[in-house]
């Protein structure tokens, strides 16, 4: 199969949109369900919750920023895609840091802002403070995609 | 699944923002009158416009019923399978029960003797008692209820009776504790259980009641060994309190020392610091839990307090009554 290079690299850019987008999925929706409570007691708090309600969705997107790199990267996008098969794997072993990390630290980072959004509920004012515990996971998130993204865009300067 | 109940909980949460706060239960105690302090409680959103139309001097019981029916509602719209608070309505069920036989018995069946909320229907369980068909209640519910009523009919010993039933009521709450998955359901069956054998065992010393009783009367629980219970129970209140200062239950000791009315403040204070760990989970049933038993201490204080002030009660009386609160 003389695609195959292509063929794990879209592998890779399938994964990391996959995976960071299901956990994003995930984290999302618990969180939605923890603001459409505190929202049916307290409308008011809306705006508040909301925020929190966010933050999982960022590992979607840096999923998302990594496919279309990859895609961008192989010439899927336009151009020839001529990857060979050391390439290829190189690919698809890039797009799985932000694909694990992706998913997993948005269904963390979900515990985390479900718990921001309860802390909101009695403490409106601590807001800040809620918002930062749930942003804390986001670091590794943005670790993932950075040593995603370093390696997807020095892979054709490798030789193999 | 853990995350079951996240939007339950987010709604508890935001629910607890109502609950009375040890200051709202200083001014209630504050309050001149019955008056301001049932207007002190409406403030808070208690009671209902039908309340409101009778004005300040209504009966507190209708707003405290009220007040308990809202509770029951809340938790229904949040989770519609009472399953998991079975822990907490079995005493409504046992108590149903009991009315029910002695109901029957002193042929004296009225709605009032029953209360509401429990998982049998009260209909259901006045028509087993009254055709004697005892197999249609609960699995758990069948021996005692026979027994109880059999004992009832032939001795009529009420309080032998009611010791059938109640006794029946710890098994089952153990029962459930030794079935449930949830942390807080396990502590509380114990807790429940643990401290109805203490009561047992105080109550027995103070009326004189020998070895059979509380034998018979006392439940296993895995914090208490039930037997060395018995024995100091029936070798004095030293020993007794002795014996208890080397339980978990160490803390209720200065409690009973100063009388058995202090133990019922004790066990639910114990109960308030059972639920306490609960503000800090925000998936599971325990929060949803916690609230109940948290609505439940608060409507039990605010009786406290508006009975007090009915009564013209001196405020320290009613403050050495008065229980912790959850909020």
């Amino acid at each position: 199969m003389s695609n195959l290079g292509v063929v794990l690299a879209l592998l890779g850019a399938a994964l990391a949109s996959l995976m960071a987008g299901i956990g994003s999925a995930i984290g999302v929706g618990m969180a939605g369900e923890a603001a459409a409570g505190v929202v049916t007691e307290d409308p008011g708090k809306f705006g508040k919750v909301l925020l929190l309600q966010l933050l999982p969705g960022t590992q979607g997107i840096y999923g998302l920023l990594v496919a279309v790199l990859t895609l961008i990267q192989i010439g899927i996008l336009g151009g020839s895609s001529e990857v060979s098969l050391g390439q290829g794997l190189l690919y698809l072993v890039s797009c799985l840091p932000i694909a694990f990390v992706g998913l997993w630290s948005a269904i963390r980072q979900a515990r985390a802002a479900v718990s921001g959004i309860s802390t909101v509920a009695k403490r409106p004012e601590q807001m800040g403070k809620a918002m930062i515990f749930p942003a804390m996971v986001e670091t590794y998130a943005i670790l993932a995609l950075l040593v995603s993204v370093l390696s997807i865009l020095n892979i054709p300067k490798i030789n193999v | 699944m853990t995350e079951r109940y996240t939007y339950a909980v987010a709604r508890i949460r935001a629910r607890e923002l109502s609950l009375l706060s040890e200051q709202d239960v200083g001014r209630l105690m504050a309050c001149e009158s019955y008056e301001e302090c049932v207007n002190a409680l409406r403030d808070k959103g208690w009671g209902d416009e039908t309340l409101d139309a009778k004005g300040p001097d209504c009966d507190y019981q209708l707003m405290l019923k009220a007040e308990e029916q809202r509770l029951w509602q809340f938790v229904t719209e949040l989770v519609a399978d009472r399953a998991p608070f079975r822990v907490i309505l079995l005493p409504i069920d046992y108590h149903n029960l009991k009315a029910a036989i002695k109901g029957y018995i002193t042929e004296s069946l009225e709605d009032d003797i029953f209360m509401p909320g429990g998982t049998v229907d009260i209909s259901r369980l006045t028509k087993c008692i009254e055709e004697g068909d005892f197999a249609n209640l609960p699995q758990e519910m069948v021996e005692p209820a026979r027994e109880a009523f059999e004992k009832l009919l032939h001795t009529g010993d009420g309080q032998l009776c009611d010791d059938i039933i109640d006794k029946a009521l710890l098994n089952a709450i153990k029962a459930e504790g030794d079935r449930s998955k949830v942390g807080l359901i396990k502590a509380y069956a114990e807790l429940f259980v643990a401290s109805a054998d203490i009561k047992i065992a105080l109550r027995g010393q103070a009326m004189h009641k020998g070895r059979e009783f509380l034998t018979s009367a006392l439940v296993e629980c895995e914090s208490l060994d039930v037997k060395k219970l018995a024995e100091v129970t029936m070798m004095g209140q030293a020993d007794l309190l002795e014996y208890l200062e080397v339980t978990p239950y160490a803390d209720v000791v200065p409690f009973v020392a100063e009388s058995l009315q202090k133990f019922d403040i004790w066990r639910d204070n114990r109960i308030i610091e059972l639920i306490g760990a609960e503000k800090y989970d925000y998936f599971s049933i325990g929060p949803i839990i916690a609230y109940i038993l948290a609505r439940q201490n608060e409507i039990k204080v605010a009786r406290i307090i508006l009975s007090g002030k009915r009564n013209r009660a001196e405020s320290g009386l009613i403050k050495e009554r008065v229980r912790m609160m959850y909020a």
